[in-house]
């Protein structure tokens, strides 16, 4: 059970996010939907602790997370995966060392340094690679590749980091329609298959009414609609994105 | 994460070949390197004795020549050396500026994106090898038997070999160049020539602004050692007094070369912030 209590993130005068309260139940796939620069990214950087909250808490399975500092903080960010827009792979490295850096949190750090992974590890890389059909391009050099299976890189690199937490944050904005498909079914099968909580931020109303069920609709830092995406309504959708859908 | 079963792990190794376990050519070449750097590593050393030993030898000297350093004295020189030390500025601030000034034009001479043609490219390229592979002592002392002792022969050495490597990495940053922008340019109507002026010139003159700070920097370091073969600034000083051990003097002279390079550290990283734009 993830829970945020009131959590807010000022930059200088600008509150990008404001008193957010919510919580999310194991295993659910909730979309954060809203306007660029609603402050949806923040809210996820905010959880993974990439961001740093002025105010608020953070709490999983009852811990205080927005605390935690050293080790402690390195393996909540393990366990709460993050994938990102731009895929954030490293260029230089292969798909599989690239998918090995998930691991690196759990590793020793002269594996980790001198990439020397155990086999064990790598079997794993390539078993999550293997599970989102890309296996046979873990040799090549992440730039090789196109977008939609750069970015399913970097859901293998989230999977084997053994995540309780997927963290989404606009997974398929720069991809085209049928990467979108591939990556956001991607995202749909380890929710169900694993029991993993996603989290995925989307500017698309449609892509969040194919496979989300329980919408948050940020608006200027704030919660303004959480519930069942049958709910959303003319009325809320109104109320999230502003005079007119985008 | 549960580990996976062997006979998984040998399956997925069958399946994806160099990713359960590497292929034995990546390996072998890795360890081949590591190997290949060892012997050179212990083939140097060897050629030149070199010993922990010896090292050790040489410090206590080195302890004693400290020693000697305290107290710094100027003996009444410290006109003389501000104003070799003014000419040492002098020397590297002229030297970098004409280096600067000769590698623009043969920068975009030399960038393939400007002149398409292979010879000019190749001829120029290879032309700047040359003067580069020379270093700016061995200038230095060329031009001091040309012009004779004193700083004009430090100005042509800095300049010369400098001309070198800028013209080359201006020539780099200017193939890095964004082309959207000479398209727009020529898409507008503009010759090659706007072309340089209008859409890659702006795009790189904080690289070449930026890079030019380096080298004046690198050169007030460097114009300091042109005064030991006689091309002018405060080197002549430095070496005069080593020669004859007089330490005390010497280590004056380290100690106002240091705030000197520090100032114009801390100046040309300011100038670069301003060239920019952050």
């Amino acid at each position: 059970m993830l829970e945020l209590c009131s959590l807010s993130r000022s930059f200088a005068d600008v509150r990008a996010v404001d008193a957010v309260s919510l919580s999310v139940a194991p295993g659910e796939f909730v979309g954060v939907i809203g306007r660029s620069g609603a402050g949806k990214s923040t809210l996820l950087r905010l959880i993974n602790r990439l961001v740093e909250p002025t105010g608020g808490e953070i709490r999983f399975d009852g811990e205080t997370v927005s605390g935690l500092r050293g080790r402690s903080l390195r393996d909540w960010r393990r366990r709460s995966a993050m994938i990102f827009q731009q895929f954030n792979l490293i260029d230089r490295l292969s798909v599989l060392d690239n998918v090995l850096v998930g691991r690196a949190a759990s590793l020793p750090r002269w594996r980790s340094w001198t990439m020397a992974w155990p086999p064990a590890d790598r079997a794993v890389a390539i078993e999550a690679l293997d599970r989102l059909g890309i296996a046979d391009l873990a040799l090549k050099r992440a730039d090789q590749l196109s977008g939609g299976q750069q970015q399913r890189v970097a859901i293998a690199r989230a999977l084997v980091q053994n995540p309780q937490l997927i963290l989404a944050d606009e997974p398929v904005a720069s991809l085209d329609p049928h990467s979108t498909k591939l990556v956001m079914d991607s995202l749909a099968r380890i929710n169900r298959e694993d029991g993993l909580t996603v989290l995925v931020n989307l500017h698309h109303l449609e892509l969040a009414r194919e496979y989300c069920r329980r919408v948050v609709g940020v608006a200027a830092g704030r919660v303004v609609f959480d519930g069942a995406i049958d709910d959303l309504d003319a009325e809320a959708i109104r109320t999230i994105y502003g005079a007119a859908p985008q | 994460m549960s580990p996976l079963p062997q006979a998984r792990l040998e399956a997925l190794h069958a399946r994806y070949r160099g990713t359960v376990y590497p292929l034995p050519g990546p390996l072998w070449r890795g360890r081949l390197f590591w190997i290949g750097f060892t012997a050179c590593f212990l083939a140097a050393s060897a050629h030149l004795g070199l010993s922990p030993l010896r090292f050790w030898a040489g410090l206590g000297d080195l302890g004693i020549i400290a020693g000697q350093m305290w107290p710094p004295t100027h003996k009444g020189f410290l006109p003389e050396y501000l104003g070799a030390l003014g000419e040492t500025l002098a020397i590297a601030f002229l030297g970098t500026l004409a280096a600067s000034l000769i590698s623009l034009p043969l920068g975009f001479l030399g960038a393939r994106n400007v002149i398409p043609n292979w010879l000019i490219h190749f001829s120029l390229r290879r032309g700047l090898d040359v003067v580069r592979g020379v270093d700016v002592l061995v200038w230095a002392l060329i031009f001091v038997s040309v012009v004779g002792l004193g700083p004009f022969a430090g100005i042509l050495a800095i300049a010369f070999n400098d001309t070198g490597v800028l013209a080359k990495i201006y020539a780099e940053a200017i193939e890095n160049a964004d082309r959207k922008a000479s398209e727009a340019v020529r898409a507008a109507g503009g010759d090659e020539a706007d072309v340089a002026r209008l859409a890659i010139l702006p795009q790189v003159f904080p690289v070449l602004i930026s890079n030019s700070l380096y080298f004046f920097e690198a050169n007030t370091r460097s114009a300091t050692i042109l005064g030991v073969v006689g091309a002018g600034g405060i080197g002549y000083f430095l070496a005069d007094r080593i020669r004859v051990s007089a330490w005390s003097d010497a280590a004056f002279i380290i100690l106002l070369i240091l705030p000197t390079v520090a100032m114009i550290d801390v100046l040309s990283r300011w100038l670069r912030r301003l060239a920019l734009g952050r």
